[in-house]
């Protein structure tokens, strides 16, 4: 009996293990990707004084790292620099290659060869808070860029209280588990959410939150110091910005839902708050509203441009893959409404209209 | 509900199943003929119609040939009966595949002769799987005649027969005298039925998920070229090859692989096709149960090649014309099926040249084999490309590109093509160096290679799969 478990067991490790190297086999033969090395999107960053940045040169799929450790191609010298600061947004997720909206933003603003030409550099990070301004600074600095685009994620705050600016940023380890050495695991997974029916997704979600909640308090919505807290740091990050010598865009945050939460809309609005399980559906648009009226009014305070994407981008899933992150004609969109500023910022031919 | 569908492999398949093994004999027939209408209908509940209204007619008129043998009637009663059932089968078969074939053709020639027709063609859905039933059904009613076969007692075991849902919508075109049996008689599932029904399965899904669905876009990329160049041509036309290959043997697999852990045993429907030497070969490999009812309920009684050289030649043509109309109501099918007559029929005559050259070639081991396969390989792929192309101008264009095999190739196309096709190419070897086609059997490949065979499977099929696509042949 226990001669044949072990037989099992051996026979599942030798299944496990070929299913493994054939998914390095087919990673190194289709993206160039290391044998032995861990190949996940976590893989493209290491820990730094910033807290984490992207590693020069890196690959991971559709994610290739510039020279600078900035996702996209390398900028061209002599070329108007424009720096985009933001969360997964912006260093782009579900896009194709090439249409995040940074690059769809620099062929916009490229499309008259004989006009003036522009670097959009993409300083986006996956979950980053936007207090993080010592990278942006060296961000700018790196590129001397004349504009710098702000477009903070809100929700990326929950259960935040203090700004993140002026605070000593510490290295943030590699948040990879054991699992993600195991290169079929990943691929499983993403496999499973690709054909899984939505109904089971959204169960899941459920049953996640759940789990995830059963002994705590639930929010309505975030308390008014995690909206203090986001908006010192979007103001602290335009001024640091402004002191490097870029001229600041900021963007209001636009979303799936739009203005309001429809029926039809809960099982995107479950998995967004699968993210974050202790705040309530409601709460969500609660808490993009409230950081776009502070995004507003910091336009006005700091005499900043402001453009209102949340107003301006329809909400639904031709501009977005998921609760916030663009599809292509989605990040096309966005680089449409920023095209124009920043187009007169780089020329300081801009007067704010406030 | 494709076999490579979620609703099928997760929730279908596993409820059937399920509750399968569970029943008694006669329960597990009447479960079977529920579910198999549950899978026929769930493209269309409407194509139930049809195939009830075959099976009851093929039933009842096997009956009285029945009672007619036990009672002596007439042979020419016998045989009105028989004609009954030819006549309404080919008519359903004939009004639903090539009603608005023939009345577009009929119209077509009339204005070449100056003759303006108002000929109408009829808004026709084609039923899934009616070339397939209708042919299942035929052949049961003349076995009958023929008195090679008892008529069952039982409808509804003859309904299953015909409509068992792994057969059902692609074949193999399964013989009433094989498959009748195994359902009036309890089955028995043993451990090595369920290996290598698994194993069907695995490979099935394997040759039709990862290769035939990752070749589809060259095909369809050469296939709509309307300029063609021969580097197209050639890379669209050896994609299709393996495409059609592993898309109708991955099918047919994936069924006999199903049949086989419910207890049935299917007829073997692809034997290495493209290991022929010559056209008759081929046809003894390539869709045996097509070309094996044609031989026997159409070439035979022609009078197959009891008649003289000529008359030979003539009921081969007929029989690969008529091969090639079954596929569907197109010139291109008539063409390819009178293309593979040609070339059976030019094989014949050149048999008595080709021995002798066998006999000189031998000089060199191997090498007359070689140009065997490599010429019948060659006219194989020609013969796909008159199956695939969508016109017969598309046909002339095509071939015309041909005269310049490499004009405009896509190499970097083509290494994709041929490493897609390389596990295919591997397992073939080994099929064809062993002659054993259970490529994985238990008693011959230790466990561990078969584990490492298994998990490198469900990686191409789960991980590296094409977009998926229908089967090639679900619309014959």
């Amino acid at each position: 009996m226990i001669k044949s478990i072990f037989k099992v067991l051996g026979y599942g490790l030798l299944a496990l293990a070929t299913l493994d190297i054939a998914a390095r086999i087919d990673d190194a033969v289709t993206e160039g990707a290391a044998f032995w090395q861990p190949y996940t999107l976590d893989a493209l960053f290491r820990p730094s004084e910033f807290g984490r940045e992207g590693i020069p040169g890196k690959r991971y799929g559709k994610w290739q790292m510039n020279q600078l450790g900035y996702r996209g191609p390398e900028p061209v010298p002599g070329r108007i620099n424009v720096v985009t600061f933001g969360a997964s947004e912006t260093i782009g997720l579900y896009e194709s290659p090439g249409k995040e909206y940074p690059r769809q933003l620099e062929t916009l603003l490229n499309a008259n060869p004989s006009g003036p030409q522009y670097n959009v550099v993409n300083l986006g990070l996956f979950g980053m808070r936007i207090g993080r301004t010592s990278y942006l600074v060296r961000g700018i600095e790196q590129t001397q860029a004349k504009v710098a685009i702000i477009y903070p994620s809100p929700a990326n705050y929950f259960g935040t209280n203090v700004p993140l600016c002026g605070q000593q940023t510490r290295p943030v380890a590699s948040d990879m588990g054991p699992l993600d050495y195991l290169r079929i695991g990943g691929k499983a997974e993403q496999l499973f959410k690709k054909h899984a029916p939505e109904e089971v997704m959204t169960l899941l979600r459920q049953y996640g939150i759940w789990r995830a909640t059963r002994e705590t308090t639930l929010l309505d919505r975030v308390p008014e110091s995690t909206i203090e807290a986001l908006k010192a740091d979007i103001a602290c990050a335009a001024r640091a910005a402004e002191q490097a010598g870029a001229r600041v865009i900021l963007v209001t945050h636009a979303n799936y839902f739009g203005s309001a939460l429809q029926f039809k809309d809960m099982p995107m609005m479950l998995a967004w708050r699968r993210f974050y399980p202790r705040l309530k559906e409601g709460g969500f648009l609660d808490l993009e509203h409230r950081t776009n009226t502070a995004v507003k009014e910091l336009g006005v305070e700091l005499n900043m441009p402001v453009v209102d994407a949340a107003a301006s981008i329809p909400s639904g899933s031709i501009y977005f893959a998921d609760f916030v992150h663009f599809t292509d004609v989605g990040s096309m969109q966005m680089a449409k409404l920023l095209e124009p500023i920043v187009v007169q910022l780089a020329s300081k031919n801009y007067i704010n209209p406030e | 509900m494709l076999f490579n569908s979620i609703e099928f492999l997760f929730v279908f398949l596993p409820i059937v199943l399920g509750i399968y093994y569970v029943l008694p004999h006669r329960g597990q027939n009447a479960f079977l003929v529920l579910a198999s209408c549950v899978f026929y209908a769930s493209w269309d509940w409407r194509f139930l119609a049809p195939l009830l209204f075959t099976s009851s007619l093929d039933y009842w008129i096997s009956k009285r040939l029945e009672t007619a043998k036990e009672q002596n009637w007439p042979a020419q009663r016998r045989k009105q009966y028989l004609l009954i059932s030819v006549v309404s089968n080919l008519s359903l078969l004939g009004f639903f595949k090539y009603f608005n074939f023939f009345a577009e053709t009929l119209a077509q020639l009339l204005a070449l002769l100056g003759l303006q027709t108002d000929i109408h063609t009829l808004n026709i859905v084609l039923p899934v799987a009616i070339s397939f039933y209708t042919f299942q059904a035929l052949s049961y009613t003349i076995d009958v005649y023929r008195g090679e076969l008892h008529a069952t007692k039982s409808f509804w075991d003859f309904f299953l027969a015909v409509l068992y849902f792994p057969h059902l919508v692609a074949g193999p075109i399964q013989r009433a005298s094989l498959l009748l049996p195994q359902v009036v008689n309890p089955r028995k599932i043993n451990a090595k039925q369920v290996t290598e029904g698994l194993h069907l399965i695995a490979w099935g899904f394997c040759k039709k998920v990862f290769i035939a669905d990752n070749l589809s876009p060259f095909v369809d990329a050469a296939f709509s070229n309307s300029a063609p160049t021969g580097g197209t041509v050639v890379l669209g036309v050896f994609a299709f090859t393996f495409q059609i290959y592993c898309d109708f043997s991955g099918y047919t697999d994936i069924a006999r692989g199903i049949a086989k852990i419910m207890g049935f045993e299917f007829t073997l429907n692809f034997n290495l096709p493209y290991t022929a030497l010559n056209p008759s070969d081929f046809w003894r490999r390539w869709h045996i149960s097509l070309s094996s009812w044609l031989r026997d309920y159409l070439y035979k009684p022609l009078g197959g090649s009891r008649d003289g050289t000529w008359a030979t030649h003539r009921n081969l043509l007929i029989t690969m014309l008529l091969g090639g109309l079954w596929h569907g109501a197109a010139w291109n099918f008539i063409l390819w099926g009178l293309y593979h007559g040609t070339i059976l029929v030019l094989h014949r005559i050149a048999t008595p040249g080709l021995v002798r050259m066998d006999k000189v070639m031998r000089v060199v081991p191997g090498l007359w084999p070689l140009l065997a396969w490599a010429s019948m390989f060659l006219m194989t792929c020609y013969g796909w490309l008159l199956f695939r192309a969508t016109s017969l101008h598309q046909v002339g264009q095509m071939t015309l590109a041909l005269a310049q095999p490499l004009d405009g190739m896509d190499w970097a196309a083509l290494q994709k093509v041929c490493l897609t096709i390389a596990p295919l190419v591997l397992v073939q070897l080994i099929q064809w160096r062993t002659g054993v086609l259970y490529f994985l059997d238990p008693q011959r490949v230790p466990a561990a290679v078969r584990t490492v065979a298994y998990a490198s499977m469900v990686y191409l099929t789960l991980f590296l799969g094409g977009q998926p696509q229908s089967f090639v042949y679900f619309q014959f």
